[in-house]
């Protein structure tokens, strides 16, 4: 049986993934938003995007509204391939021959 | 090293925790969106239905035209990530006046304060309906706007459209700004 990745497996990256694999995939959440949905801090969001995105699982975008900087995010095809193929790693997990063995 | 049993259905419960709480949000967002706009659009209706009582159908005639209008401008935005929200959002306010024009029709006559009970009520009904089947925050504005537009009704007879004004669009501009506090 295969390991679930690591880097998804860690908690708030999990939850980013979770979050940002519920948009259609040219669709893009600006960063408040996954804050509160993930319920955390800047810094801390900001990091685990830093790492997602050093592994090309996430897409960062940051422009301007008006004078106001804004920071949108999206899951990349490859980062959607790796979510899908980690949920069904659980999935296998939970089946009930790897459960008994 | 591989989780076990028990850190993989973890790991799904909370998979599944975040998306609905990410749809939510996304649903919540673009609702408070609406709720602002006919929030606006309903103050200004009853503003001016107390300044000028006699032009009451004209007044209603244009602010639900220039909401209707603005409501789909909105609905475009969302167009993208949710294809077909326009002719959805067109079909939804469309039943509203529809149902506001039935039931004026079978019920008439109606003082205006009767007629103006219509469609606060019946909107009240579908968020009341729309929270009890998926998100609890249309419950609280259901009822909160069906109480205090029926309050207004029964006792705000002297000042009536202020008071509406209060109870209608108030409502729906307070309850904008709650649903993007996630």
């Amino acid at each position: 049986m295969e390991t679930p990745d690591d880097l998804i497996h860690q908690p708030v990256r999990l939850k980013i993934m979770a979050a940002l694999n519920t948009l259609a995939s040219n669709q893009w959440l600006e960063f408040v938003s996954l804050r509160a949905i993930v319920d955390t801090t800047d810094g801390n969001l900001g990091a685990h995007l830093g790492t997602l995105e050093g592994a090309e699982y996430v897409r960062i975008k940051k422009d301007f509204v008006g004078k106001k900087p804004r920071t949108r995010v999206s899951l990349s095809a490859k980062g959607r391939e790796a979510f899908a193929h980690y949920v069904a790693n659980l999935h296998a997990i939970l089946t009930p021959q790897n459960i008994d063995s | 090293m591989s989780p076990s049993p028990e850190e993989a259905a973890a790991a799904l419960r909370a998979i599944n925790s975040v998306q609905a709480r990410a749809a939510g949000f996304q649903d919540y967002r673009a609702e408070s969106r609406q709720l602002m706009l006919w929030g606006v659009v309903n103050l200004l209706g009853c503003i001016f239905t107390a300044l000028f009582p006699s032009l009451l159908l004209l007044i209603w005639l244009v602010v639900v035209i220039v909401g209707l209008l603005a409501g789909v401008r909105l609905a475009r935005v969302a167009q993208e990530s949710m294809p077909g929200i326009v002719w959805r959002y067109l079909v939804l306010v469309g039943s509203v006046l529809l149902f506001a024009a039935l039931i004026h029709v079978v019920m008439w006559p109606l003082t205006p304060q009767q007629g103006s009970m219509v469609v606060p009520l019946f909107v009240a009904t579908l968020y009341a309906i729309r929270g009890a089947q998926s998100r609890p925050r249309y419950l609280i504005i259901g009822t909160s706007l069906a109480i205090l537009c029926f309050c207004c009704f029964l006792f705000a007879t002297v000042h009536y459209w202020w008071w509406l004004a209060l109870a209608w669009g108030g409502t729906f501009i307070v309850s904008s700004l709650w649903l993007r506090r996630t």
